[in-house]
């Protein structure tokens, strides 16, 4: 009996305490591997994401902090699986948000932001779903038994999910150090970006009329300099850093990207950065962020509730940056189709795709891509900046 | 510089022992949505100085690569 006790013990595992949540752990995980392969959501992210829950919830957690019977209890037995190995080197010590921004730096083209550099107050406005949502779920918290410092600290990275910007969003978790929250908190952001065709057009339409959505922008077709390219990361990250000490991370590793694309010189770099690094890193960070959906730690209201204000953040959101244009309108004399307004997030470029194909939908011969990519790469600015903000004003009044 | 310092220490420590949660929050909120709008309007002036500045050597001829869009 004791050989089959000991051979079987990874079923006989799901019958004591409460790891049969490991069972819906494995669920979940099918799930988002099922919208990533299906339905296309982020799969780079949620198809690794999923997989990880997966394999960290497997008996014994051989992959995570491996756990043994102890006295008919589990307990750490303090070896590490390769996913812990992952995530202190990685996550912990924030280098994969940090690398992947410089991916996302060296991706990015800031052209039609110098085309239409006013664009940039879209990117600002566009993080107000960051604020108010840190406000709700401040007001929210303290009735779930979370409160003080913790509840400002989880607040600002449920907020953060509004940035739209899954390394930031993990960039903030962690150095509030909130390893318990980060499945449900990355999960929500990465998930809530990739949906946001779904989410953006209808709270579009309920704050616009068909006559804003069909208005007209001129676009400025001029060369920019190179110089201005090559100035551009570096005058951002002195300004920021000295700003706001604590975005220059963030903004330093988008800005050295940045400069690699556009100083000419180092083109195979660029490159590297683009595609070799951008995959490496997406790969490990997400079966990582996997790695942190532990079933005692996912499975609890907080995770729901987290869930619930990522959405709320998401439409907050696009309803700042809509209804500024709308204010904006009030002043200018050549009007800004106030849909370019929901572009100011950082999830790009799927919003500003989203904002062309919404005007395209009223007047197929409106062509405001480029407005809407300017507005879309300034939501990069943006979020990144409001993150570096969070953390250091949260950090003062802890 | 120092006296101002020492001004940022005592709000400091004034927010820390005075303010509740809610006013924690509220101050974020106040202060970090008008940071990033100040940030990005600096960003923005960065924008327009630099582009002036370069406008400017290319008038006196020496003038920078240019990237045909």
């Amino acid at each position: 009996m004791d050989i089959l006790k000991e051979v079987f013990q990874g079923v006989l595992y799901f019958g004591i305490g409460e790891n049969w949540k490991a069972l819906i752990m494995y669920v979940i995980g099918g799930v988002l591997i099922y919208l990533a392969i299906k339905k296309n959501y982020e799969p780079a992210l949620l198809l690794p994401i999923g997989f990880g829950a997966i394999l960290v919830n497997l008996p014994f957690n051989i992959v995570g902090i491996v756990t043994e019977f102890v006295g008919g209890e589990m307990a750490a037995n303090g070896e590490v699986g390769f996913l812990e190995v992952l995530r202190s080197a990685g996550i912990s010590t924030e280098l994969f948000p940090i690398l992947i921004f410089i991916a996302i730096g060296a991706m990015i083209d800031f052209t039609p932001l110098f085309k239409n550099p006013f664009m940039i107050f879209f990117g600002a406005a566009a993080q107000l779903g960051i604020f108010i949502t840190f406000i709700v779920t401040l007001l929210i918290l303290p009735h779930l038994g979370i409160d003080g410092a913790e509840a400002l600290k989880l607040s600002a990275a449920v907020g953060i999910i509004g940035a739209a910007d899954g390394p930031t969003t993990i960039y903030v978790g962690n150095h509030f150090n909130l390893i318990d929250y980060m499945g449900p908190i990355s999960v929500a952001a990465y998930s809530y970006m990739s949906l946001v065709p779904i989410i953006q057009p209808p709270v579009i339409r309920a704050l616009t009329t068909k006559k804003e959505r069909m208005i007209r922008m001129d676009y400025h077709e001029e060369s920019v300099p190179k110089l201005v390219k090559i100035l551009f990361p570096i005058i951002v990250t002195i300004i920021a850093g000295v700003l706001v000490p604590m975005s220059a991370p963030l903004v330093g590793s988008l800005m050295f990207g940045n400069l690699i694309r556009e100083c000419g010189v180092l083109e195979r770099l660029s490159q590297s950065a683009q595609n070799e690094l951008a995959n490496l890193v997406t790969l490990l960070l997400g079966i990582t962020i996997g790695s942190t959906m532990l079933a005692d730690k996912f499975i609890n209201p907080v995770t729901g509730l987290i869930l619930l204000l990522g959405l709320f953040a998401f439409i907050f959101d696009t309803a700042g940056g809509v209804l500024f244009a709308k204010f904006l309108n009030l002043f200018l004399k050549k009007k800004v189709n106030p849909m370019i307004g929901a572009a100011g997030i950082s999830a790009f470029p799927m919003s500003a795709r989203v904002v062309q194909k919404m005007a395209k939908e009223e007047d197929p011969t409106n062509f405001i891509l480029m407005q809407a990519i300017s507005a879309n790469v300034s939501g990069q600015l943006g979020s990144i900046v409001a993150g570096g903000l969070v953390i250091a004003l949260v950090t003062i009044l802890l | 510089m120092s006296y101002l310092l020492s001004l940022l220490s005592l709000v400091s420590l004034a927010v820390e022992s005075s303010y509740t949660l809610n006013e924690k929050g509220l101050i974020v909120v106040a202060i970090g949505l008008a940071g990033v709008f100040i940030i990005l309007l600096l960003f923005f002036a960065t924008i327009i100085l630099i582009q002036k500045i370069v406008g400017l050597f290319d008038k006196t001829g020496k003038k920078p690569d240019e990237v045909k869009e």
